[in-house]
């Protein structure tokens, strides 16, 4: 028994001792003290950050998050077949029909707070590593505030306010952080900007743009303060009510806050202007042809333009290094010049765009040229239903062209540059875009598979005997290799180069922030408050027209700029966030209906002659049209139930 | 074996249990009831993107709106409701927002909101003119509030009694111009407007011998309500010959 009881009280005092091999620091996170034993480990933990920007770049796919992971849209590589926030807007949409869903809603959203953790925790962690002195540490903690406003843009526009967490929360701590005000969402990351601008440099040496710079910050701090105070101003187009509103977690501006902003970016931009030493790439071109050349050039080859480049992001080649690279040139190739893989044609422009784009008549109003279908000055606002249903009386009243691409001769270096429409050269290919023919008789046969001969010749509904001659129209409702609006994507392709038949094969950098964006933010600011000068902002949007071998100026309009805004900077992402600040897109995309043109091969004259239809989209006109519900402005906070956030407005 | 049977008697017993704890109750009332305007007169409804009940069951710390849709016909019924008490928003609908407070107990309840449309139609013809082959709308509004303005105007078509601004055919529509946008006062209106129309003579858009459906839909604009949807008529079937 007594033998048993000093058992049991030796049992009994190993169990109450404590070991200090037990006390081991937690294994799921880095010891701060062999993370950074070195300046190039927090080179390493700050690549992993960057791979965190919620860049909307060529892997970034709109309909990702939602039930994903957070941040899950983003470097999304497995992209659905190619897509583009452009597909939700009036400037392109997917060959099969932005997935003809009606309302044009994203549904994918961003919550990457872990990323913010991430963020900060190394705020948190950079000032106790040893060895760091005082100058790099300030660089280095300039460039996380840089990542921390990026990430935080990137909720603010899609929630309105925000969680603000800006230290590594304890458990111990509340972690039911609530929203701040909207307002305070859009100072707070003007202010990480300003924290950002603080000690970042003019420049990293070797690594061009990709790697935040002074100017990155304040192009980052131009754009946000842009998108502040456009909502702060055009808010009550679109007005909402409900709890969120009443606490001033969505909406709540004023106009002051709108000066504010607008000042604010005008500020950032004139600082990018006057003093980072960036200018347009080949500002003047001797003719229209060289401009287009020039401006093509700008996207293929960013590593070339690195004057106008102010951030971008480049890429492995994924087929070599896993989860690398991107599939811009596999998905959206024209048929005619796709690669081995089985999927191509997907990015589609439409005539709503392309019939934006000047000519060179440089009469000093900069207004746009619709491309002239009908003759006798018919009407350029009428479009066919369903081409497939035309009847040979039909076709009268259009004009007709000896070239399909006659029609869009004389139009803006950059339609030439950044869409390929029928007739163009691509890959010293011309690309055959054709809805169908009219026969000698007058019989149409269009948007269905069909041949007719005429004398020796044979001549065939989408221009060529097999799908490898022609790129448009062949295979609506039923599949999307081939273009349903008549035009297919060039800007961002590589022309020179070949990639491999797979997937994630382009290398091509995405660029995220030029030159030309920063003059059109500060000449709209400018117009939209009473900041800035407008003889500069005359000159900046000039420049950008002069680049693209306009000889003209035409006068500083809001109309002016808007426009220019759409065709300079056409499917690099713009188009979707401006609908969105501005509160447009619940006007513009009211049942919208986006538009086709459809070339037709008449056969009826001696020699065969092309007449290019107006019609709507095959998939639009489906689905009745697209629209955007006021309530769209603002996406649902996620996990409401469980993270205690107020909801927005409608959901 | 023995030994086995009984493990496997054990498990299979455990399997087949289950806890008192979360053994609830599923829904055991339901709410139905109509819109009104105050003559009593429902109010019609988009069935897309139509106005909806936000239904906030109370006793959660937050709680989540429920969508509560409402029919077309400004009539609505949900089956399926826990019995509680629940905050209901009706906002960003075509009538001036309501939020009520309402305990829904087991069994029917009947409700009826009675609200203020933005824009009412106080008298609506639609009218099949055979001879000119045009359906013709001629009607008398009134706004819900003397600063209530009109965003736009419009006489839509469809196939089914679904039709709304949001459930259309895409046809042109004639008549009243001038009148279609801007930001004029609805008060401001003549009386009576009889010039919308819409051209029924193309066959192979509207088939001799099949069944229209016809509504006027009306966009109010005003500030500090949220989003405004539009009003409509009544209903009209029209067999177009």
């Amino acid at each position: 028994m007594k033998k048993t009881i000093i058992i049991l009280t030796l049992g009994v005092a190993f169990l109450m001792h404590s070991c200090d091999f037990l006390s081991i620091e937690p294994e799921n996170m880095i010891n701060p003290r062999d993370a950074f034993k070195n300046p190039s480990s927090i080179k390493s933990a700050m690549a992993t950050l960057y791979l965190k920007i919620p860049v909307e770049d060529f892997n970034y796919n709109p309909m990702g998050g939602g039930t994903m992971p957070p941040g899950y849209g983003f470097n999304f590589r497995d992209n659905h077949s190619g897509f583009s926030t452009s597909f939700y807007t009036d400037e392109s949409l997917h060959s099969t029909g932005t997935y003809a869903i009606r309302s044009i809603q994203p549904v994918g959203g961003y919550w990457d707070y872990e990323g913010i953790r991430n963020v900060n925790t190394m705020i948190g962690t950079l000032p106790a590593v040893q060895g760091l002195g005082e100058v790099d540490l300030n660089k280095y903690l300039s460039e996380c505030h840089f990542i921390r406003a990026y990430m935080y843009f990137a909720l603010a526009r899609r929630y309105g306010g925000v969680p603000l967490i800006t230290h590594v929360q304890e458990s111990t701590e509340d972690l039911f952080v609530p929203r701040s005000t909207e307002k305070d969402t859009w100072d707070f990351i003007l202010e990480e900007c300003d924290r950002a601008i603080a000690y970042l440099p003019a420049t990293w040496g070797g690594l061009g743009e990709k790697r935040a710079t002074v100017w990155a910050a304040y192009a980052l701090k131009s754009r946000v303060a842009l998108h502040a105070a456009s909502v702060a101003k055009y808010w009550n187009r679109a007005q909402l009510i409900g709890e969120a509103v009443e606490k001033g977690l969505v909406g709540g501006l004023t106009s002051a806050d709108a000066e504010e902003w607008y000042g604010q970016s005008i500020e950032a931009s004139s600082k990018i202007i006057e003093e980072s030493g960036k200018s347009l790439y080949r500002p003047t071109p001797s003719n229209p042809v060289e401009a287009a050349t020039n401006y093509q050039r700008i996207f293929e080859k960013p590593e070339d333009a690195g004057v106008e480049v102010i951030f971008c992001k480049a890429y492995t080649d994924g087929t070599t290094t896993l989860r690398q690279g991107h599939s811009t040139d596999v998905y959206f190739q024209p048929a005619q010049t796709r690669t081995s893989f089985h999927i191509w044609g997907r990015f589609n422009p439409t005539l709503d765009l392309v019939d934006l784009y000047e000519d060179y008549s440089d009469d000093g109003t900069g207004s746009s040229a619709k491309l002239v279908t009908r003759t006798g000055g018919g009407s350029e606002d009428e479009y066919v239903l369903n081409p497939g249903e035309m009847t040979g009386s039909s076709f009268s009243g259009y004009r007709k062209y000896d070239n399909p691409a006659d029609i869009f001769r004389d139009k803006d270096a950059r339609l030439h540059a950044s869409i390929l429409y029928p007739g163009s050269s691509w890959k010293s290919v011309d690309i055959v875009m054709q809805g169908g023919y009219i026969a000698p008789d007058g019989t149409p046969t269009v948007y269905k598979a069909g041949s007719v001969e005429v004398g020796d010749n044979t001549y065939y509904t989408y221009g060529g005997a097999t799908p490898d001659r022609y790129s448009g129209f062949a295979d609506i409702g039923q599949g999307g290799n081939f273009s349903s609006t008549g035009f297919s994507l060039r800007k961002f392709l590589n022309e020179a180069n070949s990639v491999e038949g797979r997937v994630l094969s382009s290398t091509t950098e995405f660029i995220d922030f030029r030159l030309a964006e920063i003059y059109l933010n500060y000449a709209e600011a400018t117009l939209e408050s009473s900041h800035g000068d407008d003889t500069k902002a005359a000159q900046y949007l000039n420049m950008i027209r002069k680049r693209a071998g306009h000889t003209d100026n035409i006068p500083l309009t809001l109309g002016n700029v808007l426009k220019e805004r759409r065709v300079e900077l056409a499917f690099e992402g713009h188009r979707y966030w401006d609908l969105v600040r501005r509160r447009e897109y619940h006007s513009e995309f009211d049942n919208r209906i986006r538009k086709s043109l459809v070339p037709v091969l008449d056969l009826t004259e001696s020699t065969p002659k092309y007449i290019f239809v107006r019609a709507n989209n095959y998939y639009d006109n489906d689905v009745n049209g697209m629209t955007f519900y006021n309530h769209f402005y603002y996406l649902p906070i996620p996990g409401i139930s469980t993270n205690n956030l107020v909801q927005n407005p409608q959901y | 074996m023995k030994v086995l049977k009984i493990i496997f008697a054990v498990f299979f017993s455990l399997l087949v249990f289950s806890c008192q704890k979360d053994n609830f109750d599923g829904p055991d009332a339901s709410f139905y009831g109509k819109i009104v305007d105050r003559n009593g007169n429902p109010v019609p409804q988009d069935i897309v993107d139509g106005s909806v009940i936000m239904a906030y069951e109370q006793g959660f710390e937050t709680p989540v709106a429920q969508k509560w849709y409402i029919m077309n016909s400004g009539e609505f019924r949900n089956d399926m409701v826990f019995s509680n008490e629940y905050e209901l928003r009706l906002e960003n609908g075509n009538f001036f927002p309501v939020v009520e407070r309402v305990k829904i107990n087991p069994g029917g309840n009947e409700h009826t909101f009675t609200v203020i449309p933005y824009i009412a139609f106080t008298e609506c013809f639609i009218e099949y003119d055979e001879g000119l082959q045009r359906v013709k709308a001629n009607f008398k509004i009134e706004p819900g509030d003397p600063q209530v303005r009109m965003s736009r105007m419009t006489l839509y078509v469809f196939t089914d009694m679904y039709v709304s601004a949001n459930v259309n055919m895409n046809v042109k529509v004639g008549g009243a111009p001038s009148k279609n946008t801007g930001t004029v006062l609805v008060s401001s209106y003549p009386g009576s407007i009889e010039d919308l129309y819409i051209d029924v003579s193309d066959a192979s858009v509207f088939r001799p011998g099949s069944n229209y459906y016809f509504r006027v839909g009306i966009q109010g604009i005003l500030d500090g309500v949220g989003t405004i949807k539009h009003n409509y008529s009544e209903t009209k079937v029209v067999t177009v010959k």
